[in-house]
C-alpha cells in the first residue's frame, strides 16, 4: 500500500520541492487583525513581510481547523495510508487539529506524529520521509525512520533584531537572549519542543561565526537547509559557507512562512541540520 | 628624648608589635595624598595610597581585636585583616608582604633580631609569588632592598633591632629613588613608583617607632622630582561630608525608580541595587534620621549602618556596594562581576550576572568584599570578571580563598567584560565556559577617553593636561583639545572593518546635546560599520568605545 506525506505550512519546505515529492500542506492562517489568509495559499511570503514591517498590527498565527485536516485526508485516495507530520505540539495547536481529524476517520490508516520540531528542521524530515514513500516503504518503516530522524534534526536561526520577538511576546524559554539595553543578535534553537537561546551576539559577523561553528560540530550530516525571512542573499552565501564546510552540495534553500517569520522578524538567517 | 629610644636587643613582645605597625600605619596615612599623586597614567586612577591605607588599615582593625600578647598571634591577626583588606594590586601586594610575616614569625612570642630579618625575607618571598609578572621598579624592588639592607645589617653590623631596621629603611629607600631608572615609564612621568613610596612610608613610620619619636605627628617622606603632585587632579569628593547611610529595604510594590527619586530629595550619593523585593539602598546626608524614616514608610528595613564620613578619607570608598546580603539558590555556574556605573550596571543584570559588585577604576573592591560576593552566588563554578586591570589581583586573591570553584576571566574593561559574558552559557561546563568566555574577551578592543590629569609624554604622545586623552586596550593613543576630534583618531588608530559593530558608551558626564553630536558624527563618518550608542554613565570615562 502507498503513502502520503501530509504537513502543514510551518515546514517552510519550498514549493518545488512540495509538488515533486507530493508533499500534502496543510496551511495555517495568518492574521492581521481581523483580516485572515491562509498561509501560503493566500499570501505568499514577500507580501507578508511587506505587511509585517510596514505595519503597526502584529500578525498572529492560527492553526489549520480540524475541518481543513478533513479535507485534505478525504482528497488523498482511499487506497493510501497517511502519515501527518506536525510542527511541535508546544508551539501550536496544529498537532491537535490533526489528531481530532483522523479520530473522524477511523477506517483510514492515518498516523498522526508530533514533530517536537518546527521550520525546516521539520522540513528536512518530511522531505526524507516523502522520497521514502515515493520508494515505496510502508507507513510503519517510513514512521520509524522518521521518529529517529526527529530526534537528529534542529535549526538555528540568527535573528538581527529582537524587536519582533518582543512584539510577538512569545519568547518563552528565549526571554533571557532579548536585552532592551544593548543591541544583541540572539541565536535560537529548539529543545523538547521549544524554542530556546543558545547563543547570545551582538555584530553580525559573531553570530555568522557561531553559525559556521555549529556547521563545523557536525560529523554525521545527511542534509542541511539555509532558511531566511528577507535577505536571499545573505541565504546564499550562508549556503555556499555550508558547501564549504561541510562538502553537502543539496542544500535546500527555505524562505520563512509567517508562523517563524513573524518572530524572526526581517532579515533573520539561519541553518537546519539533519544527521543521520 | 634619649630614654625613649627602644632597647630591642632582647626582642619584640607582641603589644610592641602591634605599636610598631601602628606607627607605620600613621605614617602612611600622612603620606596618602603624595602616593596617590605619583600616577603614572594621566588618568584618575591615583588610588595607590588610598588602597594600601585600607588594606593596613584592615590588618589594624584585625590586631587590634587580638588579645594575646604573644607576636606570632598579632602577625597572623595582621595577616588575615590584610588578606581580606586588600584593595587594588598594590594591596595584595601588601597583604602577602604581611603574610610573610606571619609566616616568619609564626608561634613565636617574642621576635629576635634574625626573626625581623627573616619576617622581611618571606616578606619578599610572598609579594614575588602574588605577582604573575614581578616587574622590577615597583614596590616589589623596594620590598626586597628592605630585606638586604636588613640582612646586610644583620650579618656586619648589629644584633640590634633599631639600628638593622635604620639598614633596611636606608636601602630600601634608595631602592625607591632608583625605580625610575628601573622602569622607563616611571622615568617618562618623572615619578618615582607609587607603592614602593608607600613601603617606604610604613617603614618610616616604623623607625620612629624604635627610635622613640612614633608619638610626634608622622613626616611627609621626601621624595624627588613629586612635582608633579601639583598638577594631579585626584577626584577625592569634597563635597562630601556629613553620614554614609546604608540599609535594606524589603517592599515588594515599590521601584527602583521611585526609591531613586525619593531618596534623591533628601541625600546625594543615591546608590541602589535591587534583587527582587529586597532593595540595599546607601545614600549620604548630614541627618539620618528623616532618611530612615522615609525608608520605614516604604518597607520592612533591615541591615542598617551609619558611618561618619568625616573620620577619613577613606571612608568614602563604602561606595562599593554588592548585593551580599541577596541568597540565591544553588545554581551550578554563577557569574560575579564588578561594575562601574549605572548604566553598565543594568546590562550586566540583565545579560544575567549574578552578582555584581558596584566598583572600578577608582573605587577597587577588597578581597572580601569580592569573597563575599562570591558566597553570595551559591554557585560550584564562579567565573569573576574584575573588568579593570587594578582589581584582577584582588580577583585571584579572592579565588584563592573561596571554597567554591571560582575562575577569573582576566578582563581589563567593562566592554570586555561584557563580552565575556556573551561567551557564558549557563549549560556548559566550566571549562567550556572558561575557553569560551576567554575567546570571546579576545575579539573586543576597548577604547577608554577621558581628560588628562596632569602634563605627560607617553608613547610619543604628547597629553596636555584638561584636553582629552585616548586610551585603546591600555595604551595611550591620542591627546585632543576636542572630544570629536579624539573619537575620530580613536577610531583611525583602530581602523574598524566594515564587519565590526561599534558600540559607544556614554559617560556620566555626557550630556544630551554632546550625545547628539556624537551620534551625528558617527552616522556621518562611520556608518559602514553598525554602530550601537549606549548610556553607559560611568564614572572617570567620558567615553568607552567598543569594537568587536
Amino acid at each position: 500500500m502507498s503513502t502520503v506525506i501530509v504537513t502543514d505550512s510551518t515546514c517552510d519546505i519550498p514549493s518545488e520541492i512540495i509538488k515533486k515529492l507530493n508533499i500534502h500542506v496543510v496551511p495555517c492562517s495568518v492574521n492581521f487583525g481581523i483580516e485572515s489568509y491562509l498561509d501560503g495559499v493566500e499570501i505568499k511570503a514577500e507580501e507578508f513581510y511587506n505587511r509585517l514591517t510596514s505595519s503597526d498590527v502584529f500578525p498572529t498565527t492560527s492553526q489549520p481547523t480540524p475541518n481543513q485536516f478533513l479535507e485534505i485526508y478525504n482528497s488523498i485516495p482511499k487506497e493510501s495510508d497517511i502519515l501527518s507530520i506536525h510542527v511541535s505540539e508546544k508551539l501550536s495547536g496544529t498537532y491537535n487539529s490533526a489528531l481530532q481529524a483522523q479520530k473522524n476517520l477511523s477506517d483510514r490508516n492515518i498516523q498522526v506524529i508530533d514533530s517536537q520540531l518546527a521550520s525546516t528542521a521539520l522540513g528536512l524530515v518530511v522531505i526524507e520521509a516523502a522520497k521514502q514513500a515515493q520508494e515505496g516503504k510502508s507507513i510503519e518503516e517510513i514512521s520509524t525512520l522518521t521518529n529517529n530522524a526527529l530526534a537528529n534534526s534542529n535549526v538555528f536561526i540568527l535573528l538581527d533584531t529582537i524587536e519582533y520577538l518582543k512584539r510577538g511576546g512569545r519568547i518563552g524559554k528565549a526571554q533571557a537572549f532579548v536585552g532592551n539595553l544593548l543591541k544583541l543578535r540572539p541565536i535560537l534553537t529548539l529543545n523538547d519542543g521549544a524554542v530556546e537561546g543558545v547563543k547570545k551576539t551582538r555584530s553580525k559577523q559573531a553570530g555568522m561565526n557561531y553559525l559556521q561553528e555549529i556547521l563545523q560540530q557536525q560529523t554525521n550530516l545527511v542534509s542541511v537547509a539555509v532558511l531566511y525571512t528577507t535577505n536571499e542573499q545573505e541565504a546564499l552565501s550562508v549556503a555556499n559557507d555550508v558547501k564549504e564546510i561541510t562538502n553537502i552540495d543539496n542544500i535546500v534553500i527555505s524562505q520563512c512562512g509567517p508562523a517563524i517569520g513573524a518572530h524572526a522578524g526581517p532579515g533573520a538567517v539561519g541553518i537546519a541540520l539533519l544527521n543521520g | 628624648m634619649a630614654s625613649d629610644v627602644k632597647k630591642l636587643n632582647d626582642g619584640l613582645s607582641g603589644h610592641e608589635l602591634r605599636n610598631l605597625f601602628e606607627s607605620g600605619y600613621n605614617s602612611l596615612l600622612a603620606n596618602i595624598d603624595t602616593i596617590n599623586s605619583l600616577n603614572v597614567f594621566p588618568v584618575p586612577d591615583g588610588d595607590t595610597g588610598t588602597n594600601m591605607v585600607l588594606t593596613l588599615k584592615s590588618a589594624k582593625s584585625e590586631f587590634d581585636k587580638e588579645n594575646e600578647n604573644d607576636a606570632g598571634k598579632i602577625a597572623e591577626a595582621m595577616s588575615n585583616g590584610a588578606l581580606m583588606g586588600a584593595r587594588g594590586n598594590s594591596g595584595v601586594i601588601l597583604s602577602q608582604f604581611l603574610r610573610g610575616w606571619a609566616s616568619a614569625l609564626y608561634n613565636s612570642e617574642i621576635i629576635s633580631p634574625i626573626q625581623i630579618v627573616n619576617a622581611l625575607k618571606q616578606g619578599m618571598e610572598y609579594s614575588y609569588e602574588s605577582v604573575s609578572n614581578p616587574v622590577e621598579g615597583t614596590m616589589l624592588t623596594v620590598i626586597k632592598y628592605a630585606y638586604e639592607g636588613a640582612y646586610s645589617a644583620y650579618n656586619n653590623i648589629s644584633n640590634n633591632i633599631r639600628e638593622i631596621w635604620d639598614e633596611a629603611y636606608k636601602s630600601a629607600k634608595e631602592a625607591l629613588d632608583s625605580t625610575p631608572e628601573l622602569l622607563p615609564i616611571l622615568k617618562q612621568a618623572q615619578v618615582v613608583d607609587a607603592g614602593g613610596l608607600g613601603i617606604v612610608a610604613i617603614m618610616d613610620g616604623m623607625k620612629s617607632y624604635f627610635n622613640g619619636t612614633h608619638n610626634t605627628t608622622p613626616v611627609k617622606i621626601h621624595v624627588e622630582n613629586s612635582t608633579i603632585a601639583e598638577n594631579f587632579i585626584f577626584d577625592t569628593n569634597d563635597e562630601e561630608f556629613g553620614n554614609c547611610i546604608q540599609f535594606i529595604i524589603n517592599s515588594p510594590t515599590v521601584s527602583k525608580t521611585i526609591l531613586e527619586n525619593k531618596f534623591s530629595d533628601l541625600a546625594s550619593s543615591v546608590v541602589i541595587v535591587d534583587a527582587k523585593t529586597l532593595y540595599r539602598i546607601h545614600v549620604h546626608s548630614e541627618d539620618p534620621d528623616p532618611i530612615l524614616e522615609l525608608a520605614k514608610e516604604i518597607g520592612t528595613l533591615s541591615d542598617i549602618n551609619i558611618q561618619n564620613m568625616d573620620d577619613q578619607k577613606a571612608e568614602f570608598f563604602d561606595d562599593i556596594s554588592s548585593q551580599t546580603n541577596i541568597k540565591n539558590d544553588h545554581i551550578n555556574n554563577g557569574v560575579v562581576a564588578v561594575v562601574d556605573g549605572e548604566g553598565f550596571i543594568d546590562i550586566f543584570k540583565e545579560l544575567g550576572t549574578t552578582i555584581i559588585i558596584s566598583g572600578g577604576q577608582t573605587k577597587n573592591p577588597s578581597t572580601e568584599e569580592v569573597l563575599n560576593a562570591i558566597n553570595a552566588c551559591n554557585a560550584d563554578n564562579i567565573f569573576l570578571l574584575p573588568n579593570n586591570k587594578n582589581i584582577i589581583g584582588v580577583a585571584q586573591q579572592a579565588a584563592k580563598l573561596s571554597e567554591s570553584n571560582v575562575i577569573v576571566i582576566p578582563t581589563t574593561s567593562v566592554p570586555a567584560g561584557i563580552s565575556g559574558l556573551l561567551g557564558f552559557d549557563n549549560t556548559l561546563s566550566y571549562n567550556e565556559n572558561e575557553i569560551n568566555m576567554l575567546e570571546s574577551v579576545s575579539n573586543v578592543i576597548t577604547c577608554e577617553i577621558t581628560k588628562a590629569t596632569k602634563d605627560i609624554t607617553i608613547n610619543d604622545v604628547k597629553v596636555v593636561q584638561n584636553e582629552y586623552l585616548s586610551i585603546v586596550n591600555g595604551e595611550i593613543i591620542a591627546s585632543e583639545k576636542s572630544l570629536i576630534n579624539i573619537i575620530q583618531d580613536t577610531i583611525n588608530y583602530t581602523k574598524p572593518t566594515p564587519e565590526n559593530m561599534i558600540t559607544v558608551y556614554f559617560g556620566s558626564n555626557i550630556n544630551p546635546n554632546m550625545e547628539n553630536e556624537i551620534v551625528s558624527l558617527f552616522t556621518k563618518k562611520y556608518s559602514q560599520n553598525e554602530n550601537d550608542f549606549v548610556r553607559g554613565n560611568q564614572e572617570i570615562y567620558d567615553l568607552i568605545i567598543s569594537i568587536e
